[in-house]
């Protein structure tokens, strides 16, 4: 597993997957171990080293480098706060956490 | 030298026919009254009050409930008007632009009902009738009204097309006028369900497309008409002012509409919102008592794309193709078969007839939709009726009576997650047939008034339509947004989903923002339909009011008109759809949501325990009417917006 955390501040997050992202992975969702403290670009940039299918589609590479949430997509915590798609601030994971990804249109 | 049009994307007149006369006229409409209503639902609502309300109107009287059944029952009387009204855009090469609004007062609510159909009798309608055809009073016998290429409407016996499904009228009205295989006639009619004046039946067109909510289909059929075909002249579509600018832009926005902003309709369908709002605890369950279901994945959009054979459709002039007809047929996945059972399903349908009434098999959902397509159901509200119906019965409070069997009607109560027992019910409700069907096809609330013990509790409906697939409990904004809709509880005249989909606010806590977020959303929904786009389309806009308003100008030639014009027609519409809702007997009262939902805290979800409650409500409600600038009552002044 492509992870950043060291074993001390590692909690294990899963990486929930809608729609498009779900077909494109072939798996509803990833576990993924990050620091307790990271940012959601952290978690993005293993999730799309673990499961290169998403990089493209669900997930895309920024000029810099750094792989983030691709248009249409949106972001939401443990299925209750959706957070803003350019967040850079850490955040506390514990384990058990999730981050889904999901497509940011609800027209039905 | 050519000829100046006296107008530009309009034809300038609507054709109004009497039915019971046969007689037919134009009316002219002033080009200022289509810029200040645009055109769509916001041009039909103005013509509901012109040709729609009596000169007694009832606004500012208190309106007893025994007033209420009363109202409801007058909209199926030969005065009330059906309206198809096209739009602007109808006959450009604008994706998704080829679209109608159906315009009349429900039989379900007693407001109004303002539906949308995509298909290619829009660009028939504006060519045979103009920019809208307003039907009054009632045949004496079965018609089916044919307007051709003169643009003048004749009515047929259609004695032999009654009790014909939606798809094998339209078959037979297409086999009856063709001409030569040259140009096929664009059909819309009603199935059993209209013409047995069930109160949530939808008017069909172009195989299969629905004009479904608030019973558009009973109107049609309380005026004994079982179909209108229409065939309009080619070289009739209305002039741009700026075909060359129209033409690069028409060409830009379909490239847009194939990006991100529509992956998501175009890849998976409206289906796909299953699975999400199952983990985010706003997929009504069993009559709006759970907000997860426990087989959503079984029904989710991913999987039936993965188990079912699935194809995208279009509507007519779109590039998106949000529609997936699935089939039931697992075994040869990929390969159509004859004597298959497909349908068009969205998520509602879904919703409606799936986790609603507490079926998780995916093939019993897909009969129980194409069914309600054939019979000309509305599926929401058809899911909504009978989800009541089997928490009625599981309660013990449905009276043994409605079991009474004869001629195949059901005899046992209808439980929860008997997918057969659904399929019955919506050919029993259709026909009218047996009691329990007749008690149902009365819909949600009039069914619940006519059993009582308590059972209006969990009617689940606003203004006497069936709530959508979102769970109001943890939605806050559309919760405001589904109690004042004039249409009732309707997800498509307010956008107000959009804020609990995104960081923009908590969706299960009230704020004072929610007042105005909700009048935001009507009103962008109002310059939507009017204009009229698909509402699929609308994150590929950069700035919405901006490019429609510059979109309009190269349609009309209007080049003063911009986007601050474009923003008080939406408001005015807005105002012009209350005050038609005000004018039959709008109460205050009017404004609210199913009691399950302002006593009960949802039981299960990741929104375990949150509830919503009157005051809440109230006061978002409270902040709404001020948003709209209307009294603290809620009441908008006739006399200033015109009327």
């Amino acid at each position: 597993m492509n992870s950043p955390a060291t074993a001390a501040d590692s909690v294990v997050v899963t990486v929930e997957l809608f729609g498009m992202a779900r077909m494109n992975a072939g798996a509803s969702s990833i576990s993924l171990e990050v620091g307790s403290q990271s940012p959601v670009t952290t978690l993005l940039d293993a999730l799309g080293h673990a499961c290169p299918e998403l990089v493209g589609n669900a997930l895309c590479v920024s000029d810099d480098g750094t792989i983030t949430v691709a248009d249409g997509y949106a972001l939401n915590r443990n299925g209750l706060v959706f957070l803003p798609p350019d967040v850079n601030a850490p955040l506390d994971w514990v384990s058990g956490d999730s981050l889904l990804i999901l497509s940011n249109q609800a027209g039905g | 030298m050519n000829e100046v049009p006296a107008l530009y994307g309009y034809r300038g007149y609507a054709t109004v026919v009497d039915l019971t006369t046969g007689e037919y006229r134009r009316d002219a409409i002033p080009p200022s009254l289509l810029r200040s209503t645009i055109g769509g639902i916001g041009l039909g609502t103005w013509l509901l009050h012109r040709y729609g309300v009596p000169p007694d109107d009832h606004d500012g009287e208190l309106c007893a409930d025994a007033d209420r059944v009363r109202l409801l029952d007058s909209a199926l009387e030969p005065d009330n008007p059906l309206i198809f009204v096209t739009s602007p855009l109808v006959g450009t090469r604008l994706t998704t632009s080829s679209k109608f609004a159906v315009m009349t007062r429900s039989p379900l609510t007693g407001f109004i009902a303002d539906g949308l159909s995509s298909s290619h009798l829009a660009i028939e309608l504006k060519r045979a009738c103009g920019d809208a055809l307003v039907l009054t009073g009632r045949s004496d016998r079965p018609a089916l009204l044919h307007i051709d290429t003169n643009g003048v409407p004749r009515a047929r016996p259609a004695d032999h097309l009654m009790g014909l499904s939606t798809m094998e009228t339209e078959a037979a009205v297409k086999r009856e006028l063709d001409d030569g295989g040259r140009r096929p006639v664009r059909v819309a009619c009603i199935g059993p369900a209209g013409e047995n004046l069930v109160r949530f039946a939808s008017i069909a067109n172009d195989g299969g497309r629905q004009a479904g909510r608030c019973g558009p289909g009973a109107v049609m059929g309380s005026k004994n008409l079982k179909a209108i075909a229409v065939r309009g002249e080619p070289g009739a579509d209305p002039p741009v002012a700026s075909p060359d600018a129209l033409r690069d832009y028409a060409r830009d926005l379909s490239r847009r509409s194939l990006g991100a902003a529509t992956a998501k309709y175009r890849e998976l369908g409206t289906i796909a919102n299953v699975s999400v709002f199952n983990r985010l605890g706003t997929l009504p369950t069993r009559n709006f008592r759970q907000s997860t279901f426990e087989d959503a994945e079984a029904v989710s959009g991913e999987a039936l794309h993965q188990t079912r054979a699935t194809r995208s459709a279009h509507c007519a002039n779109c590039t998106i193709g949000c529609e997936k007809i699935v089939t039931v047929d697992q075994k040869d996945k990929g390969r159509r078969q004859s004597g298959e059972i497909s349908a068009r399903l969205e998520y509602e349908s879904l919703f409606a007839l799936g986790p609603l009434v507490g079926v998780g098999d995916p093939d019993a959902v897909i009969r129980a939709v194409r069914r309600c397509d054939e019979l000309g159901l509305d599926t929401i509200s058809a899911g909504g009726v009978i989800a009541w119906a089997m928490e009625t019965a599981e309660r013990g409070l449905l009276p043994s009576l409605h079991f009474g069997k004869s001629n195949g009607v059901a005899d046992s109560a209808p439980n929860f997650g008997d997918g057969s027992a659904v399929v019955n019910l919506l050919d029993d409700i259709a026909n009218r047939r047996g009691s329990l069907g007749n008690l149902l096809a009365e819909g949600s609330r009039l069914a619940a008034a006519q059993v009582g013990c308590g059972s209006q509790a969990w009617a689940m409906q606003v203004k006497g339509l069936e709530m959508p697939g979102y769970e109001p409990r943890s939605l806050k904004t559309l919760a405001l947004g589904l109690a004042t809709t004039p249409r009732g509880a309707c997800h498509n005249r307010t956008s107000a989903y959009d804020a609990d989909f995104s960081p923009e606010v908590d969706r299960l806590s009230v704020d004072d923002r929610r007042g105005q977020i909700a009048a935001d959303s009507e009103d962008f929904a109002a310059a939507l339909d009017s204009l009229i786009w698909c509402k699929f389309l609308r994150r590929a806009f950069g700035d919405f009011w901006e490019e429609s308003a510059a979109v309009y100008r190269m349609v009309t030639g209007w080049e003063d008109f911009d986007a601050e014009e474009l923003r008080r027609a939406a408001a005015h519409i807005a105002d012009l759809k209350k005050a038609y809702n005000q004018r039959w007997g709008w109460r205050r009262s009017d404004d609210t949501l199913p009691a399950r939902t302002l006593t009960e805290p949802l039981p299960d979800g990741v929104a375990a325990g949150v509830g919503l409650t009157t005051d809440e409500l109230d006061a978002m409600i409270a902040d709404y009417y001020r948003a709209r600038g209307w009294s603290a009552d809620g009441r908008v002044d006739l006399a200033a917006i015109g009327l």
